[in-house]
């Protein structure tokens, strides 16, 4: 027999977000539940479990309509934290087979393991390995695929979902794939998998086997590019760009969940201070500013604002902190915090300009005397003064206050 | 001066009638209430004010960049400058009410509180209000007199966090997100008497100037409508009335000419006659009308052919639509074929001007779920966690909800409960005015670009305008398209001497139910009561169509029992004149007028009023006035206090929807002339039916129904369908639109290419000459429309076959794109052979068009049906009182309440041979209805009941066929 050559893992974790919440809570193992956003008129369920799905609950379904068909059908909410973590948990688990690691989301990984049976001896077998680890620290059930490709490895994964493991040796691609379902090819949409069913077409070696002529006038241009698929060509590498830039992070969660507007201003305002402080300690500016909100129905919505330029001063970046988060905030739910990051670190710019314009020389200058001041007594003993706000802030903010703020900018 | 209550929408927390209440509680004798740029309050505020004996001065407060201007309407000059300025500002957001005034404003008092404006509007007072003081300085340097204005629109302080709600709604925020300018955080408190005048007391002259304002009520005493165009509407009416007459008629008896002109002297002596024209004029545009309501009473009507049914013939109740007693305008409601009424309204507009023609309004309000929903999300609460509480503070109340911030929202939210909304427009109401409609009320636009009217039905009538309800009826596009194809097919059927209601057949098909796709008789629960009463006559179905409403259903079995004969006795004699035709049962609205004259001895004019009150169920003070009255009457004239009773019980199964006779006569013309076309057409009644939609049932009912009436069903085909379903002979042949994913171009494509090109004889030639979008293929092969061109074939080989054809404009297939040469020779023999569906194709059939071209879709299940032991529905009356199992293909399900609150089910199923009923009871229902939310076939399990000759099963259990 041929050695193969396959070095492609594919790992998935089928309905992901419910499978995240049964590892969460093993009794809901059995039960019959959705995950889905809102309980609206118009919401759908994201995920069904393998029990709701086995009565005929499906992703995408209206909500109301799986409530219709199974009254006693549990609706919970999707935890998009624990979904990230579990996301995190994979990656930590491959991380140690390869470093050629692809991370998608919502329980999909895939691994380029050439070069690496040396170390862990035939692929396969570390799949095998990969996907014990999975089940035995996450409580995850993955489909595992290995195949020469991302494509075929994909398949394969479709192919034993909810779990299992495949092997398709290099040169075998095409035999493998054409006995399986057409639905299964990436690319094959509800439009195109009813013009195939009309067609007759039912499996994938059927659209390999089609010529040109044949795959324009049945599918258009984007035909060929599926035929190439059904033939189980497939080039692309693995996109293993993990990002480590460095940002400044301050994270705020209220004592309460907050409403009003001038509160959560004052927040914005004391936190993008203190991670400026932070930046420019470091002699750094940043390009790029995020801020995401965390209401709470565990919904979060984000904004982001850049610059060609560099931001250094609290002046600018308190006035684009605050327009992100008003940008931001686009619901009317209640707030329990935010995440403001400084990105896109850069040194700090020293101006070229040979005469310094009146106004910027004070405000640096003004910068200066400020941290010197914050840098001695603590970054609360200056700030400005909409970061204080009248009324009930004391006790939605204690956090965020240092005791001696006397003064104010 | 100057109050605002919560007609100032989404601002004021204050309902019209608690202000009115205060008022009166202070004795307050003249008041002017000043809404923010709008008038929609004015008849409701004018109302109250009568009632209360208060003085009521007409008035707005217009905003200008921020500022506020009171207008006080003092003359009708006064009114009509200020219905202009609003409606400009409705139509244009952006509009300034300066150019305007600064050029003059006759008739109105201006007072502002903004130094700016009052620098800008000469005339203007300055207004002083117990919150602003500002404009004093201004005004005397100006040397301008002062106006005590109160700027109130609350009542209490506690009315302040509903004010902020409010606002947050208004402007999608919320409370937390308010800026300062946005709500008002002090002051706008109606003040005491004591207090106001402390408040002023520093200038008297401000007081004084204010008591100097004059009410002047702008609404018209005089109906507003337009003349009509000739020397002697009277005459020019007579002449088309006896024209008309003479048409339906033949010859006019003494009777007929009595009855013309006895409403001919009211109608004139009212000043009805233009407005008769116009209504004639306007049913004129149209193929074919129905008149609803109390105008089909009318002989004029009728002979105008606004009507369609004989007034004498069925003894309809003249005065119900018109009396000299009665001071309300003439309300005639016409229906329309659904897709003419666009083109009416159009060219109502064009004959009579935009200007002078405006939609009626709808006034649309909280009501305490909407409001709780909307007020939870001003304190930042997610939909899911408001569904959430929502259940719990249903079932619980607020003791089972934990957080505290519920507390507000649900104090809020119940001061919501009843507050108007938005404007909305009314779905047929429609006025005509001799000047143009802004010289006599503020128009703003409605949702598809045409003038509104700011006001309700009611207000309408109040502000004297005459309003034309010109409504859509798909029933009358179905006889237009059924005898349209009939014509084709030449038949003709001459509607002059056409008299369906006489004609035996179709009485023999509605007595025994037999009425699918029939106008308004058609639902299970009224072909049910067809076949117990075993009557498809006339008179009849004139009644059970007023008697199947909700409110009544406690008197149908009583009344079929009556029918059948069992004795009965009128609740008093007085009673038996007037409800002997129903079997001593209240039927119709004019029932309830006519007992009340009988029995209380009210005047015409009151019986009319209670009659309304009872059916807008308005409960209240009123009711229980028309209440004491009515008991007080029959009293008097020594009427025992249980017959009182139960004949009073009986009139409030008024409340909700009812129909007075004139209008179930009018509607049952219609019924009949539909049940004719379908005894004696039947074919091209269920394409019409079909091709019209919007039925009581999905086309897969009705085209079952069509199986079972014994037509043959063709198509959907390429060569055959039209758009649209149609008929020849005995075949119904599916229309193009019957596939669900086909596009519009497509099937216009195909009907023109066919029109130039002829029949195609090839699935290359269709291919190649329609040039169709391959999703369209896809869908017209799924439907079977190329099976007859190519019945060999499996229907994957016609897609592949077209799809490879060289398409005219399409760049895929195999021959070359640089020839003339077509990709095709024509054949001329045409192709007679059936093709055979393989079950995959079935499925995929079903899918496309929602049925099966040539079998029930059960057939789909065939393989669970093996080994079923069941009877079959059309077996049904041979199984009385016996427990059975038989198979259920869902037609329809009606959810109804019974008198606990509980949920039951009335379900129509239909097998393979006949469409049956069946109830499911609370207990069960709760049990089994997510298997009756489904659509797949279900095993029925129940006992055949038998009543009054209708059969129903009493469902036991439900099984999901397979199971």
């Amino acid at each position: 027999m041929q050695p193969s050559e396959a070095s492609i893992i594919h790992i998935n974790v089928t309905d992901f977000a419910a499978a995240v919440t049964i590892a969460k809570n093993q009794s809901l193992s059995d039960s019959v539940f959705v995950i889905a956003l809102e309980a609206s008129n118009r919401s759908v369920v994201i995920t069904p479990s393998h029990r709701a799905w086995e009565e005929g609950i499906r992703s995408g379904m209206p909500l109301r309509m799986a409530q219709r068909l199974l009254p006693s059908l549990q609706v919970l909410p999707l935890d998009s934290k624990s979904i990230a973590k579990a996301d995190q948990a994979i990656a930590t688990i491959v991380q140690t087979y390869s470093p050629q690691i692809q991370c998608d989301r919502n329980g999909h990984v895939y691994l380029d393991m050439h070069g690496t049976t040396r170390l862990f001896g035939p692929v396969v077998d570390s799949a095998v390995r990969i996907r014990k680890e999975i089940a035995e620290q996450l409580n995850l059930e993955a489909s595992v695929a290995v195949a020469s490709n991302k494509l075929v490895a994909k398949i394969g994964t479709r192919t034993t979902r909810p779990s299992g493991l495949i092997q398709v040796r290099e040169g075998e691609e095409a035999a493998f794939l054409a006995q399986q379902d057409v639905d299964l090819l990436s690319g094959v949409g509800v439009a195109t998998s009813r013009l195939l069913a009309v067609a007759g077409i039912t499996q994938i070696g059927q659209i390999a086997s089609l010529d040109d002529q044949q795959v324009l006038a049945f599918l258009g241009k984007r035909g060929l590019a599926l035929r190439d698929a059904a033939r189980g060509l497939d080039k692309s590498p693995l996109h293993t760009g993990l990002s480590s830039k460095r940002v400044i992070q301050r994270k705020v969660s209220f004592a309460t969940p907050l409403l009003e507007q001038e509160l959560l201003q004052a927040a914005v305002v004391t936190a993008t201070e203190d991670a400026a402080l932070s930046m420019r300690t470091e002699s750094m500016g940043c390009s790029k500013l995020y801020i995401q909100l965390s209401y709470t129905d565990g919904k979060v919505s984000e904004a982001t604002c850049r610059t060609k330029d560099q931001w250094a001063f609290d002046q600018e970046l308190v006035q684009v902190a605050w327009r992100a988060a008003q940008q931001a905030r686009n619901r009317r739910v209640r707030l329990l915090g935010f995440v403001l990051h400084l990105a896109q670190l850069s040194p700090l710019m020293k101006s070229l300009d040979l005469i310094f314009p009146e106004g910027a020389q004070n405000s640096e200058k003004l910068q200066q005397a400020v941290d010197t001041m914050r840098k001695k007594f603590g970054v609360g003993i200056l700030t400005h003064a909409n970061a204080l706000p009248l009324g009930p802030s004391e006790r939605l903010l204690p956090a965020l206050q240092s005791p001696g703020s006397n003064f104010l900018i | 001066m100057g109050l605002l209550s919560a007609y100032s929408l989404l601002y004021s927390p204050l309902a019209a009638t608690s202000l009115f209440e205060r008022l009166e509680s202070l004795g307050i004798q003249k008041i002017a209430i000043t809404d923010r740029d709008n008038l929609y309050g004015y008849p409701v505020y004018r109302e109250l004010a009568q009632e209360r004996g208060i003085s009521l001065i007409c008035g707005a407060l217009l905003t200008e960049s921020g500022e506020e201007l009171y207008a006080f309407v003092q003359n009708q000059a006064g009114y009509e400058l200020l219905c202009k300025l609003i409606s400009n500002r409705n139509i244009d957001p952006h509009y300034s009410y300066l150019p305007l005034l600064e050029g003059g404003c006759e008739g109105l008092v201006l007072a502002t509180t903004s130094p700016p404006l009052l620098k800008k509007i000469s005339n203007a007072y300055g207004a002083i209000t117990p919150d602003s003081l500002k404009a004093v300085t201004t005004a005397k340097a100006l040397s301008r007199p002062l106006l005590a204005i109160d700027r109130a629109f609350m009542l209490a302080e506690d009315q302040r966090e509903t004010h902020r709600v409010l606002r947050a709604i208004a402007l999608h925020k919320d409370v937390g997100n308010l800026s300062k300018g946005e709500f008002q955080e002090k002051g706008g408190l109606l003040l005491e008497d004591k207090a106001w005048q402390q408040a002023f007391a520093p200038w008297p002259s401000a007081i004084a100037n204010a008591d100097t304002l004059v009410p002047y009520d702008p609404f018209s005493s005089s109906l507003i409508f337009p003349t009509y165009p000739v020397s002697d509407a009277t005459e020019e009416l007579r002449d088309r009335v006896y024209k008309g007459a003479e048409k339906r008629y033949g010859e006019i008896n003494d009777a007929i000419e009595e009855r013309i002109e006895y409403e001919l002297k009211i109608i004139s002596n009212k000043g009805f006659s233009p407005y008769f024209l116009v209504m004639h004029d306007i049913v004129l545009l149209s193929s074919r009308t129905c008149g609803r309501g109390s105008g089909a009473a009318s002989i004029v009507s009728y002979s105008l052919g606004i009507t369609n049914v004989d007034p004498i013939a069925h003894h309809l109740y003249f005065e119900r639509f018109l009396s000299e007693a009665r001071m309300d305008p003439p309300d005639i409601d016409v229906d329309f074929a659904w897709d003419e009424r666009d083109g009416v309204f159009l060219q109502v507009y064009k004959r009579f001007g935009l200007d002078h023609c405006a939609r009626v309004a709808n006034h649309n309000s909280f009501h305490l779920r909407s409001a709780l929903r909307e007020t939870a999300r001003c304190y930042g609460l997610s939909d899911q966690q408001i569904s959430t509480t929502l259940k719990v503070l249903y079932s619980e109340g607020l003791k089972g909800v934990e957080d505290p911030i519920w507390q507000t929202i649900v104090s809020v939210a119940t001061k919501l409960d009843n507050l108007p909304k938005e404007i909305s427009m009314h779905c047929g109401g429609l006025v005509i005015t001799p000047k143009p409609v802004t010289a006599y009320a503020p128009i703003l636009r409605s949702a598809d670009g045409y003038p509104q009217l700011s006001w309700e039905k009611e207000g309408t009538e109040q502000a004297g305008f005459v309003k034309i309800d010109l409504l859509g009826n798909r029933s009358l596009a179905v006889i237009r398209d059924t005898l349209k194809n009939l014509k084709e097919d030449g038949i003709f059927i001459d509607e002059r001497t056409w008299n369906p209601s006489e004609d035996i057949a179709t009485i023999q098909a509605l007595s025994v139910g037999n009425s699918m796709g029939v106008f308004y008789i058609e639902s299970p629960a009224m072909r049910q009561l067809q076949k117990k009463t075993g009557r498809g006559d006339f008179e009849h179905i004139v009644i059970h169509s007023s008697l199947i409403r909700p409110a009544a259903n406690k008197y149908i079995n009583e009344y079929v029992q009556r029918l059948k004969g069992k004795p009965w006795e009128p609740l008093h004699p007085r009673l038996s004149y007037i409800l002997d035709e129903t079997y001593g049962i209240l039927c119709y609205q004019e029932d309830v007028s006519k007992t009340a004259v009988a029995m209380a001895d009210f005047s015409q004019a009151d019986a009319d009023q209670l009659r309304k009150v009872i059916a807008k169920k308005a409960g209240g003070k009123k009711l229980n006035k028309y209440r004491d009255q009515f008991f007080a009457g029959c009293r008097k004239n020594q009427v025992e206090e249980e017959t009182i009773e139960a004949i009073w019980q009986m009139m409030l199964s008024f409340d909700g929807y009812s129909f007075c006779k004139p209008h179930s006569a009018s509607y049952a013309m219609v019924s009949f002339q539909s049940a004719y076309l379908r005894v004696h057409h039947p074919a091209y009644f269920m394409a019409a039916v079909l091709s019209n939609q919007g039925g009581y049932y999905r086309p897969q009912a009705y085209i079952s129904e069509a199986r079972r009436m014994g037509l043959t069903i063709e198509g959907p085909d390429i060569n055959c369908s039209r758009i649209t379903y149609h008929a020849h002979q005995n075949n119904l042949i599916i229309g193009l639109m019957a596939i669900g994913r086909l596009s519009r171009g497509a099937m216009k494509r195909i009907v023109e290419t066919r029109k130039s090109l002829g029949s195609f004889s090839s699935l290359e030639e269709a291919s190649h000459e329609l040039a169709l979008d391959r999703e369209d293929l896809v869908a017209l092969v799924e439907a079977g429309a190329f099976d007859s061109l190519a019945p060999n074939l499996r229907r994957s080989e016609q897609l592949r076959i077209l799809l490879t054809t060289t398409r005219v404009r399409q760049p895929y297939g195999q021959a070359d794109l640089f020839t003339d040469e077509k990709p095709y020779t024509r054949k001329s023999v045409a192709v007679t052979q059936k093709h055979k569906t393989s079950d995959d194709e079935l499925h995929r059939e079903y899918a496309a068009l929602g049925f099966l071209r040539s079998y029930h879709p059960l057939i789909l299940w065939s393989h669970l049906l093996q080994g079923v032991v069941r009877i079959k529905a059309c077996d049904m009356k041979e199984h009385v009182h016996r427990f059975v199992t038989l198979i259920g293909y869902q037609i329809t399900q009606k959810q109804v309440l019974t008198k606990g609150g509980e949920s039951m089910s009335f379900v129509s199923f239909e097998d393979e041979t006949a469409l049956y009923e069946t109830v499911l009871f609370p207990q069960l229902y709760k049990r089994l209805y997510p298997l009756v939310a489904s659509q797949w076939p279900l095993l029925v399990f129940g006992e055949v009941q038998e009543d009054q000759g209708a059969l129903i099963i009493e469902v036991q259990n439900l099984r999901k066929l397979g199971s």
